[in-house]
């Protein structure tokens, strides 16, 4: 199974490599997504080994993920420029770490949701893996699910 | 000199589109593998294709196939441009008919050097 550290890996790397930015590791603060308006960008992996990676974060960092690939301004992001964005960053660190686990499996559309007050759940699967990043003083949290036993 | 950059991502293809425009490409956009195909009955065979994999209606790898399978596109220059990291898609891309293999995340470096290594003058 993939590592905490990996998924950070991929994670940097892929933030690194297309918007220039450096999460690191920041386990103090994960309360502050619990409630609160964020984005959260998900994709399910179908085939050998079934699950989901699942990317929540703050609004602010939606809009500096979404500045930096579009090359605007924080204040000229519309909200389809964010769902883009945060569509396209689910799909890459997804996809890389789809290629860590079981093959032959396959990637999902992702889908984005933004907004306050409404949880998140994956029904039939457990977070297997868990870590939050800041960037830019902001947080996100990057969430390994796998189908439970039984599930399709 | 004229490319098509096909990927669900408005996002990607503006990053992608971005960079070819910087080194003098005109550049036309498809959603979708059926969108390409559609812009190429439309506008003719553009000098370069560079094309996602995991895309709705139709994705890169079915427009990869169905494009080579038409005598008009047996030749233009495909780049494949992906999240599919494993080396079993890599070499399902290439034995379907594309030229290069690039993986995301990429930045604008590594994409000249695709292009190089398909012959294409960036001028860098």
């Amino acid at each position: 199974m993939i590592s905490s550290d990996e998924i950070v890996a991929i994670t940097q790397n892929v933030m690194g490599t297309m918007f220039e930015l450096c999460p690191m590791t920041d386990e103090s603060h994960t309360e502050l997504l619990e409630g609160a308006e964020a984005f959260t960008g998900c994709v399910q992996i179908s085939g050998q080994w079934k699950g989901a990676v699942v990317l929540q974060g703050t609004p602010e960092l939606a809009k500096i993920i979404a500045a930096n690939f579009f090359e605007l301004t924080a204040d000229e992001v519309t909200e389809a420029d964010i769902r883009d964005s945060v569509a396209e960053l689910t799909n890459m660190v997804g996809g890389n770490i789809k290629g860590q686990v079981p093959a032959p499996s396959y990637l999902s559309i992702p889908s984005v949701t933004t907004g306050s007050d409404f949880s998140f759940h994956l029904a039939g699967a457990s977070v297997v893996s868990e870590v939050v990043v800041t960037c830019e003083g902001q947080l996100m949290r990057i969430r390994l699910c796998e189908a439970d036993q039984g599930q399709a | 000199m004229r490319a098509l950059v096909i990927d669900d991502s408005r996002a990607i293809r503006r990053v992608i589109g971005n960079i070819l425009k910087e080194i003098g490409w005109e550049v036309t956009e498809a959603v979708h593998g059926l969108d390409a195909l559609a812009q190429l009955e439309a506008t003719g065979c553009p000098d370069l294709m560079l094309i996602d994999w995991n895309m709705p209606e139709m994705n890169g790898l079915e427009f990869i196939k169905a494009a080579r399978a038409l005598p008009a596109y047996k030749e233009v220059p495909m780049m494949m441009v992906t999240t599919e990291t494993e080396m079993e898609r890599m070499a399902q891309a290439f034995i379907a008919g594309v030229n290069e293999y690039l993986m995301k995340p990429f930045d604008k470096t590594q994409l000249l050097e695709k292009l190089q290594i398909l012959g294409i003058e960036t001028g860098v």
